[in-house]
């Protein structure tokens, strides 16, 4: 069996040939949720496309159910802004899911954002000079929603092999069936992670350094010169 | 504050999140009522998770982190300006507590839940009032015409709907507070009482 230091592993995730920084994530959010705001169907399109283009180098898994998502939402606002008159609980709806559908190249890079390693990001925020419990606390908060997502999923499978079902007859049961593992959870992980943590020396005073190399390389620059340049031209053009 | 406690408070905030999410879709289902309960089911849900923290980590700046963490997730959706509202609900929640000792007192964390859930159910009339109609509809072209933002400023400015909000707001901070003390001792002292069996 091949042996890889610790160091040799981190190098291999992070310095593949196509790794994008979380630090260029972070900034097309920021960036596309200024341009978002004021962009015609031209620019929305190319944001599209761009934010698709970051997902398919970093979590090309999810690719296929997020475009299916859009292509449903996609299609609902078309059919009911075509057929039916947008009013009461239709219309509140219908709201709902335009501000989806034009929020949607950055609920993209949200996703890209889970994607990344804890020490990633943390190495990210450090840089940014985010506060560090900030930055732990956010990075953590990433890290672990689809796990709590799945979670979610487990208790559910739990609930109903005990034959238990949501209900709103029964809330409280049913909050306690579903809230209270969460919270168990939390604690739970929290307990662990913070003795690995500490372990590791994540307290002490120093700088600190890590096996991530979370840098900006050249795949980095070609996307944010993208981002740049096509909303430069197409606020220009307009 | 310990790493430990930080952690926590981002775990919780990622249930938090999950399901304040949840409580969002069902206020879908009241149509064009939606606006005055818009934020009072995952009040209402998340009472619990606030009890849990804070009787558990009794540590200052617990509130702070809870709400800045949901600020931050709110920008990387798009929505940059609750940011600042979030800060401002968590520091206002943070100031209430007051003491390191209230956060064992569940009245002293009822009161700093129910202004801090207050605030993050006003933030549509915070930006309103930050930004102006004209100011809404020129920083977000897309989400608001000046019709649209003006339609909003009239709910928000009229006495009677605004009472309605708050008192909703209110009524479900309250007894999210209720759901989390009756969880917290149901659940969460008894373990504490299990675990002290060698101390």
């Amino acid at each position: 069996m091949e042996y890889y230091s610790n160091r040799t592993i981190a190098n291999k995730c992070s310095e593949r040939a196509f790794f994008i920084s979380p630090f260029t994530t972070l900034l097309l959010i920021f960036i596309n949720t200024f341009a978002l705001l004021c962009s015609d169907f031209v620019l929305y399109c190319y944001l599209l496309g761009i934010s698709t283009v970051v997902l398919l180098i970093m979590k090309k898994e999810s690719f296929l159910r997020l475009s299916l998502i859009f292509i449903g939402i996609f299609a609902f606002t078309y059919y009911v802004g075509k057929n039916f008159d947008p009013s009461g609980l239709l219309g509140s709806i219908l709201t709902m899911m335009l501000m989806a559908l034009k929020l949607y190249p950055i609920w993209i890079l949200a996703s890209v954002m889970t994607s990344y390693s804890s020490s990633a990001l943390i190495n990210t925020l450090r840089r940014m000079k985010l506060p560090n419990n900030l930055a732990i606390a956010v990075s953590i908060f990433f890290r672990f929603i689809p796990e709590y997502m799945n979670f979610l999923k487990e208790i559910n499978e739990g609930a109903k092999v005990r034959g238990l079902r949501p209900s709103l007859k029964r809330p409280v049961k049913t909050l306690e069936t579903y809230l209270v593992p969460l919270i168990f959870k939390a604690f739970q992980t929290g307990d662990t992670m913070a003795a690995s943590l500490i372990t590791k020396g994540i307290e002490y005073r120093c700088e600190k350094t890590s096996y991530r190399n979370v840098s900006l390389k050249t795949i980095d620059f070609v996307i944010l010169a993208l981002e740049f340049v096509g909303i430069a031209v197409m606020l220009w053009i307009r | 504050m310990k790493i430990r406690n930080i952690i926590i408070t981002a775990l919780l905030a990622v249930v938090g999140f999950v399901v304040s999410m949840v409580g969002g879709m069902f206020t879908k289902f009241f149509g064009a009522y939606g606006i005055f309960v818009h934020v009072s089911i995952g009040s209402l849900l998340c009472g619990p998770i606030f009890i849990a923290m804070c009787r558990k980590l009794k540590t200052r700046g617990t509130i702070f982190i809870y709400y800045a963490i949901m600020g931050i997730v709110y920008a990387i959706m798009g929505f940059i300006p609750m940011t600042a509202v979030m800060v401002i609900a968590g520091l206002i929640g943070e100031i209430l507590i007051a003491n390191v000792k209230n956060y064992e007192k569940n009245r002293r964390i009822g009161i700093s839940y129910l202004v801090s859930e207050l605030i993050y159910a006003l933030h549509g009339f915070l930006l309103l009032l930050a930004f102006g109609t004209e100011g809404l509809a020129e920083t977000f072209p897309n989400l608001f015409t000046l019709e649209k933002a003006q339609a909003i400023k009239t709910i928000f400015f009229d006495p009677k709907n605004m009472t309605v909000i708050v008192i909703v707001q209110i009524v479900a901070s309250a007894l999210g507070i209720m759901l989390g003390q009756y969880v917290y001792k149901k659940f969460f002292d008894r373990a504490i009482k299990k675990d002290g069996i060698l101390q």
